[in-house]
């Protein structure tokens, strides 16, 4: 509707008046406007910045939040004011969309802020103004790019089910994630590059025997032919691999690779199967030439190569361009020449295509000089040629080249981006195992708290009272109660990698504890923990009196612990992981007397037995055997996983 | 110097579309125009002229300013914000006759005193003064009688306005028929006009009319 204009309805509805007297029949009833509110100012206060507006200036679009009773969720009864917490900058355009129709798109937004802002205003992006689209339009491109870059980033990473063919086929498109993978690249490089080198040096003529120079081709047949040979068998079998290992044959069949693959190494077979036609032998040369695509094979180790394909192919219309405007200029002055020296005597210039040939070289600026224009007028249009070559060919370079360097800073980018994504996801990972770890924390605090309460020394208590915040006290609760209901507990990562790993080692012939250093034991039962989480963050960690880990009380409590050993596997396992967590990190420094205390006690009181052991949700592990020994560990603090659960010990 | 070519860019690209004419000053004109800037009077007078209250006047003007910055409407413009009310037929027609309507003073543009004194006699006068309005709406030479033609035009740019889907389907000669039947119906001597007093006279009979009439108690 005419929103934008909405102001002039009542002069539209007047100018109606010309229709009555021409009416035939009676006109419908008008629609009665019942609220007879006088147009009044609407405060809008964004974020402090305060805003003024005629309701009806909102009213115009009664589907956005501003325009609907959808308002009056942020309605502020005392100021009477209508308050968001919203940036106030981007409102301003928001505002003026309602004022004058027109959504304009401020160019030094953030385009996901602003796209934020329009949702949350209820306001379809669509309609921004055509001044401000196209400028939109690429921004949000780019955005998307930015964003699917990151899936793809995440779909390289290594799937734990992919069955033989689908690790194959990652490993031949991404030569960096296996080093099998890196060789067969190599390798497959190294043999190109042979097998173009011997193309060329078997045209070189080596030795004069004793008529003439033969080409070192024609010497040394056998070698050449074994080297081809060699080269052809590694190329069938590549390509073999590749279409067996293709998700989609049929698709991998139409690419452009593969069309370079089958190109490279036809030749050899059809040479194999016509060597004895004699007829055909000046084809089967032929077929020779076809053997030089085989550079192009480099294309697949070569970004610069495929961004100059690429820039090509998409340049398609400005080179189309270029082509017509040159067949145009060298038939024009083809013909010019042919005419211009049909007079002169013993001409070059026989006919208007051999003319072309004098066109091409002198308007490329060649000049070879085979053919030369004689007569006056010759000359003088010859220059003339010559010149506007330079213009013609100068035009559209220009384009292509401005194309070939908006690709190629395209790729920069998208590499940067690649090399800065492991720092990148590493941060959000951090961030993401500090909320869980908190919860870890805080847990192990709390049990503290009430140790103290039990044991005493208020100053310990207040020290270790960590002040959280109420929204994380209540964070905290709502995961405790996540674990009441599964009866299962966050753990610690690594504790959790300690666990499968004790699980799968089912034997454990000595007592002693074994100072056992499982870093590069990749567990079958954890699966592929490729990149993972670092260490717990010690950030957080209440300030205490630090305590020596020693290896004694810690032998001491093994041998507590093996003690009561079958009765209670559950509060061993606990305390054995317990254990290991003093063991293997800083945090627990201070607790070797409160580990202590808490096996003297009958249960760990927020923790029901649970059967299964002690495993975050996510994870399932069968019951630990009862009678581990306590194996300090040292922990890989820098062990990498996949997956973002963060595991501690029970207590 | 700059001024000079940037104008020359402009017009290039006015060349390559396919005029090889020289540049002609219409570029010129048409920044002159909307640069003239124009003011109504005071609200007091105006509030003494027109039947609107104060706070009306308010609404009518930040409305008109709205869609005019400069205080003036020009018949382009007129023509644009009409067409925004009628989407699916061509209301140009129409539009210009309302324009010659509102423009009492023949200047080529509608003021906001214009604007609001044609309003005011629509919205807040008589029925006598509105069928006064609407025949001088009709009648195009305003020399005080409507003829066949005049009435054809008006009748031909209120059809365009419907466009081109309507059930049932529009044909050509529906606006010729209405002629007809409204002269049936208002010229009562039969001479092939309608004087204003026929036509005042005719629409008093007629229920419908009065009725209708009655619709613009409450558009504003």
């Amino acid at each position: 509707m005419a929103t934008g204009v909405a102001a002039w309805l009542p002069f539209a509805r007047a100018a109606a008046i010309g229709w009555m007297p021409v009416a035939n029949c009676p006109m419908p009833v008008a629609p009665r406007d019942n609220s007879k509110r006088q147009d009044e100012l609407i405060m809008l206060n964004v974020s402090g910045r305060r805003f003024q507006t005629w309701r009806t200036t909102l009213d115009r679009y009664p589907d956005t939040l501003l325009g609907s009773s959808e308002k009056d969720y942020f309605y502020n009864e005392d100021t009477k004011e209508y308050f968001f917490d919203r940036d106030p900058d981007a409102f301003r355009s928001i505002l003026n969309f309602y004022r004058t129709g027109k959504l304009h798109y401020p160019r030094h937004e953030c385009i996901s802020a602003y796209d934020e802002e329009l949702i949350f205003f209820g306001i379809i992006p669509e309609i921004i103004g055509d001044c401000c689209y196209e400028e939109y339009k690429d921004r949000k491109r780019e955005n998307l790019e930015r964003l699917q870059d990151d899936q793809e980033e995440n779909k390289d990473m290594k799937q734990p089910n992919m069955n033989f063919r689908e690790t194959m086929w990652r490993a031949f498109e991404n030569p960096h994630t296996s080093t099998m993978a890196l060789v067969f690249y190599y390798v497959t490089g190294f043999f190109i590059a042979i097998s173009v080198i011997t193309n060329v040096i078997e045209t070189v003529p080596c030795g004069s025997t004793a008529n003439q120079d033969m080409p070192c081709g024609e010497r040394y047949t056998v070698a050449f032919f074994c080297i081809d040979t060699a080269c052809v068998m590694i190329f069938t079998v590549e390509y073999l691999m590749r279409l067996f290992a293709a998700p989609s044959r049929y698709l991998f069949m139409r690419s452009v690779m593969s069309i370079i693959d089958v190109v490279a190494i036809l030749p050899y077979y059809i040479g194999l199967v016509m060597t004895n036609n004699e007829d055909v032998s000046g084809a089967f040369v032929t077929l020779r030439v076809f053997r030089v695509f085989r550079i192009f094979k480099f294309s697949r180790h070569s970004q610069g190569l495929r961004i100059l394909g690429y820039t090509l192919k998409s340049c398609a219309s400005e080179l189309g361009f270029l082509l017509f405007s040159l067949t145009m200029a060298i038939i024009i002055f083809a013909t010019v020449m042919f005419y211009a020296e049909k007079g002169s005597s013993s001409t070059k210039f026989t006919s208007i295509p051999a003319s072309f040939w004098y066109t091409i070289v002198t308007m490329t600026t060649l000049g070879y000089g085979d053919m030369v224009p004689k007569t006056i007028a010759g000359k003088i249009f010859g220059s003339i040629c010559s010149l506007s070559g330079v213009l013609v060919i100068a035009l559209p370079v220009p384009v292509i080249v401005s194309n070939f360097s908006r690709i190629y800073h395209q790729n920069q980018r998208a590499d940067k981006r690649r090399a800065q994504k492991k720092a990148r996801l590493s941060r959000i990972r951090i961030a993401k195992s500090g909320s869980a770890n908190a919860f870890i924390l805080s847990k192990r605090n709390g049990l503290l708290n009430e140790l103290l309460e039990l044991t005493g020394t208020e100053e310990d208590e207040q020290k270790l009272t960590k002040s959280t915040s109420l929204i994380e006290s209540q964070h905290h609760h709502l995961l405790h109660c996540l674990e009441k209901t599964t009866a299962h507990e966050f753990v610690d990562e690594h504790m959790y990698e300690q666990n499968c790993l004790e699980t799968a080692l089912e034997t454990y012939p000595s007592r002693s504890p074994s100072i056992a250093s499982h870093d590069s034991l990749e567990v079958a039962c954890c699966g592929r923990r490729g990149k993972g989480n670092t260490h717990l963050p010690n950030a957080s960690l209440p300030p205490a009196p630090p305590v020596p880990t020693h290896q004694g009380p810690l032998q001491e409590l093994s041998a507590i612990h093996i003690q009561c050993g079958g009765p209670l596997p559950h509060t061993t396992s606990r305390s054995n992981l317990n254990f290991k967590t003093d063991d293997g990190s800083r945090i627990n420094s201070k607790s070797g007397r409160i580990t202590t205390a808490i096996i003297s006690l009958p249960t760990p009181p927020a923790l029901t037995p649970d059967g299964d052991g002690l495993h975050g949700p996510p994870q399932r592990r069968p019951p630990p055997p009862p009678a581990h020994p306590a194996a300090p560990s040292i922990q890989t603090t820098t062990s990498s996983a996949g997956v973002n659960i963060v595991k501690v010990s029970a207590l | 110097m700059k001024t000079k070519n940037c104008d020359q860019s402009f017009s290039d690209s006015r060349e390559l579309d396919g005029s090889y004419d020289q540049l002609t000053d219409s570029v010129e004109d048409d920044f002159e125009l909307s640069t003239v800037c124009h003011r109504p009077e005071s609200m007091d007078k105006l509030q003494e002229q027109t039947k609107f209250t104060k706070k009306e006047l308010q609404v009518l003007y930040r409305g008109f300013k709205n869609e005019c910055p400069s205080g003036a409407v020009n018949e382009e413009n007129f023509k644009t914000i009409y067409s925004q009310f009628f989407p699916q037929g061509d209301s140009s027609m129409y539009a210009h006759f309302l324009f010659e309507a509102f423009d009492t003073n023949k200047n080529g543009s509608v003021s906001f005193e214009d604007f609001v004194f044609g309003l005011s006699i629509i919205l807040r006068g008589t029925v006598n003064d509105r069928l006064n309005w609407a025949f001088n709406l009709y009648d195009l030479n305003k020399d005080g009688c409507i003829t066949k033609e005049e009435m054809l035009d008006i009748m031909k740019s209120i059809y365009d306005m419907m466009g081109k889907y309507t059930y049932p389907t529009m044909h050509d000669e529906a606006p010729r028929d209405h002629v007809e039947s409204f002269f049936q119906k208002m010229d009562q001597n039969q001479d092939g006009v309608v004087t204003i007093d026929e036509f005042i006279e005719s629409c008093k009979k007629d229920e419908n009319i009065m009725q209708s009439m009655q619709l613009f108690e409450n558009v504003i």
